[in-house]
């Protein structure tokens, strides 16, 4: 005890006299230490390891590549969207050799896609429609084509209408021409088997040397009976989930 | 030597109490005073949530030992969590546009004379050209499989001898992607009526 004592008292005294011993827990050291050490554990927390990613894309991807598409997937998911797209981007991606920096990129477009076309279609909108959107937007269709669609359609799928104007879009009818024809053409109730074979015979006269546009007036018309084609009478556009 | 040690304490407490004696209180009634207003002030509260206490600043000592167990524990800990989410994220259900649906039977059919092998891919198997092969139907140059599809929109391609990657010639088609090939669309079940 008397030991005790006189060790303490002498340490007393040597931080009165401003002696430089002090308590190695008072220092700056140790703060510093446990602060870094601190932020290395959040920081291994919180990074993407190999065994967080998909496996499918562990086995497809490089490790760095599966981990930047990981993450683009991750916000994804966190917004509402549908995932397996973004994985099936990057699976194609893989099987096609592309380099990891455009599997990533690809991914992240289709992400961004998928988003523009829920904000267009609503968030009631199922997932094969959302990817069939996304599909129309990467073409170039405009984003309240969409919403008119939705519209057109209000309780019924619009996966077949967007798929028959990214076809045509993509075989070169003006987007406007396109966007016009397949909204006449829901409008005016045209079931999904019929769109299939109006874009089949668009697709016929183009092949046979008929001008897009002109192919897909004359076809719509002879569908419906009233179609002239100019984008410019497209009715305003309707708020998504309202009547047709 | 511990003798010596104690009389050298004795004398140098003896030399605080002298010091402590010959300083002169500033007020006789200092002491007086104080000692009523401790006796007379309420006793400090020990129990309830103070949040003063929490915001005061002060000096917490540790062993180093113990900060280092607790940062890998830490660590560990958050090792754990990764993996659970992980799991947690692998063994989630599939989205509906997977196999949680009813799969429909979907028929592919390609006209190919020329090719020595046809293989069939896409969202639907991985994009693995060696998942889906095709097969030669009665006329020698159609090819053909049936793949059990579930609802909803389907992008694919054909794979001809193992490194060329075309379109269906009959199928709407989906914009091409960063990649640079092309690909059909199938739409499959209630969304549509199929190839």
């Amino acid at each position: 005890m008397k030991a005790d004592a006189r060790a303490r008292l002498t340490a007393g005294l040597e931080m009165v006299r401003g002696g430089k011993r002090m308590d190695p827990g008072r220092s700056g050291l140790l703060p510093a230490l446990t602060a870094a050490m601190i932020l290395a554990a959040l920081a291994l927390a919180g990074r993407p390891s190999i065994a967080a990613t998909d496996p499918r894309l562990g086995a497809r991807l490089d490790p760095e590549t599966a981990a930047a598409v990981e993450a683009v997937i991750d916000a994804a998911r966190d917004k509402g969207l549908p995932v397996e797209p973004l994985v099936d981007r990057a699976l194609e991606g893989g099987s096609r050799q592309a380099p990891g920096p455009r599997i990533v990129a690809s991914v992240r477009s289709l992400a961004a896609d998928l988003e523009t076309a829920r904000e267009a279609m609503g968030a009631g909108s199922s997932p094969a429609e959302l990817v069939a959107g996304a599909a129309a937007v990467a073409a170039g269709v405009r984003p309240d084509t969409l919403a008119r669609l939705r519209a057109a359609r209000p309780r019924e799928s619009v996966v077949v209408p967007l798929v028959v104007l990214t076809d045509l879009v993509i075989r070169r009818v003006p987007i406007e021409t396109a966007g016009a024809a397949v909204l006449a053409a829901t409008r005016a109730h045209v079931r999904d088997r019929e769109l299939m074979r109006l874009r089949q015979r668009i697709d016929l006269d183009i092949g046979a040397g008929a001008p897009p546009a002109k192919a897909a007036i004359v076809r719509t018309r002879n569908l419906i009976g009233t179609f002239e084609g100019p984008a410019s009478r497209l009715p305003p556009a309707d708020r998504p989930g309202s009547g047709p | 030597m511990s003798d010596g040690r104690e009389t050298t304490d004795d004398v140098f407490a003896e030399s605080f109490r002298r010091e402590y004696r010959r300083t002169p209180l500033p007020d006789p009634g200092a002491q007086a005073r104080i000692v009523a207003a401790v006796r007379g002030a309420a006793p400090p509260s020990r129990g309830g949530f103070r949040l003063a206490a929490w915001l005061e600043p002060r000096t917490i000592t540790l062993r180093p030992v113990v900060v280092v167990a607790a940062a890998v524990a830490l660590i560990a800990a958050g090792a754990l969590l990764a993996r659970i989410d992980s799991r947690w994220r692998l063994a989630a259900p599939p989205p509906p546009t997977m196999a949680s649906q009813p799969l429909h039977a979907v028929q592919f059919l390609l006209v190919a004379p020329h090719a020595s092998r046809v293989a069939l891919v896409g969202d639907f198997n991985g994009w693995d050209a060696a998942a889906t092969p095709m097969r030669r139907g009665a006329e020698r140059d159609t090819w053909m499989v049936t793949v059990p599809l579930a609802s909803g929109w389907h992008a694919y391609a054909f794979v001809l001898d193992g490194g060329r990657w075309i379109q269906d010639p009959r199928a709407p088609l989906a914009p091409p992607d960063e990649f640079g090939g092309p690909r059909s669309v199938v739409v499959v079940g209630e969304h549509g009526a199929g190839v």
